[in-house]
């Protein structure tokens, strides 16, 4: 199922069959894509605890990530083309490489570490690149522009899918999308919209 | 029955049963034809005078059933597709001369530089309670692929600024119609000139209703209250 349709869906579910313009208003698609976002990331926070060897397919590809020069740092960063979902140990962010070469992949360090390594004899003698996450960027401390653009592999949440890109969900936890969903969207269906404007927010 | 001869005939029948010279002239049938016609096209639409506090529903609406969507079909005009679309300069949309109700409105976009096909995107209509709520959202602002709209003095606002067209489906105003005659100066004779009358713009089921509004009309400004019955009854039961 794409990004379009499992929303279509959970605003079919919404709607009671049919989704109607004035329904269209009321389970809005935007508003539903967050909420499936808040299921979909838990779901997958869930299904990695379980076993974290399966998230291959969960992650999105990007093939040419710029980086431009920190100068008020002195390091290379790239901004996240996408939000991630929060996985341990920045699980997701799969790989992050050069464009073409996927056999080598640069070294993730931890945004604390650089003092410890920056003491030690092995970052004399290792130039494979390194990168540290800080927020909604990344950090190369030792790259050159040779690598321009980097390739990264990321696990994005809901939102940053395309409208046609196919959305896989944890095995067996398809069912489980639309129960976490409809409990969130519960206020949602029991509170009436309020349409008059009579300066008054409570139903009438 | 759709024809205003036959329709004042009718009138004259049922107005005239008792023989006492109860009348409906034609100027009369003239001023009560249209009157009839929009409080019926009123009554298709819905009856905000049936609604209940909080509860804004009527007996009949706007394409609740297919008899509705049959009665009020005649009047729908569709701008887009093989016809012209609304334009839209600068956010603003007027409205057609003959614009009565909203049915739909619509617009395409083609997100990702049309690598993904026409997105086909249902223009959600706000009031202004909802408006600057919806411009100011973090979440679901307007957008090419999410239009809004709101309705103005003979306008529609429509955000964002960028689209230009929209497909706009609406109900246009009945016809006025009109029952030309002329009267015999010496015999006060009439006689009806059909090529040059404007017919109701109705069914001929939907005459039926009509012809129940312009007899409880007659039958106010003649005081029958036999008339009257008879009227109200129709109108109730529908036949």
């Amino acid at each position: 199922m794409n990004k379009a349709q499992l929303i279509e869906l959970v605003q079919i579910n919404c709607s009671g069959g049919r989704v109607s313009k004035d329904v269209h208003g009321k389970y809005h698609p935007l508003v539903l894509e967050r909420y499936i976002e808040l299921a979909y990331s838990s779901l997958l926070v869930g299904s990695y605890e379980k076993n974290p060897k399966n998230i291959d397919l969960y992650q999105k590809v990007y093939p040419s990530v710029s980086f431009t020069f920190d100068k008020t740092r002195g390091m290379h960063y790239s901004e996240l083309p996408a939000k991630l979902v929060e996985l341990p140990n920045q699980a997701a962010i799969v790989h992050v490489g050069p464009q073409k070469d996927h056999n080598y992949g640069f070294a993730p360090v931890s945004s604390g570490s650089g003092p410890i390594f920056g003491e030690l004899e092995v970052n004399l003698i290792d130039d494979v690149p390194e990168y540290i996450v800080e927020g909604t960027n990344i950090y190369y401390p030792n790259i050159t522009d040779d690598y321009n653009p980097v390739l990264m592999k990321l696990i994005p949440v809901f939102s940053a899918f395309g409208r046609l890109d196919t959305i896989y969900m944890p095995k067996g936890q398809d069912t489980a999308l639309f129960g976490i969903v409809n409990q969130l969207m519960q206020s949602l269906k029991i509170t009436p919209e309020d349409l008059n404007n009579d300066n008054n927010s409570k139903q009438v | 029955m759709n024809d205003l001869l036959v329709l004042y005939n009718y009138i004259e029948y049922i107005v005239n049963k008792a023989q006492r010279g109860l009348k409906l002239g034609p100027k009369q049938y003239n001023l009560l034809l249209p009157i009839a016609s929009f409080e019926h096209f009123k009554k298709k639409y819905n009856l905000p005078e049936q609604f209940q506090p909080g509860m804004p529903f009527s007996q009949e609406a706007y394409e609740i059933v297919q008899s509705n969507i049959d009665s009020m079909s005649r009047f729908k005009v569709f701008m887009g597709g093989d016809d012209i679309p609304l334009a839209v300069v600068n956010g603003k949309a007027t409205l057609p001369a003959d614009y009565m109700h909203v049915s739909n409105i619509g617009s395409f976009s083609y997100p990702e530089g049309g690598s993904q096909g026409v997105h086909v995107n249902p223009v959600e209509i706000l009031n202004d309670n909802l408006w600057y709520n919806r411009l100011g959202s973090s979440i679901n602002p307007p957008s090419i692929e999410y239009p809004v709209v709101r309705f103005m003095n003979n306008y529609m606002e429509v955000l964002p600024i960028d689209i230009k067209t929209i497909d706009f489906t609406y109900l246009r105003k009945p016809n006025t119609p009109n029952f030309v005659y002329t009267v015999d100066p010496t015999t006060f004779e009439l006689t009806y000139n059909q090529a040059a009358s404007t017919q109701l713009d109705w069914d001929e089921i939907d005459v039926i209703d009509i012809a129940s509004i312009i007899l409880s009309k007659v039958a106010e400004n003649l005081r029958s209250q036999e008339l009257l019955a008879y009227a109200e009854k129709i109108k109730r039961d529908g036949i």
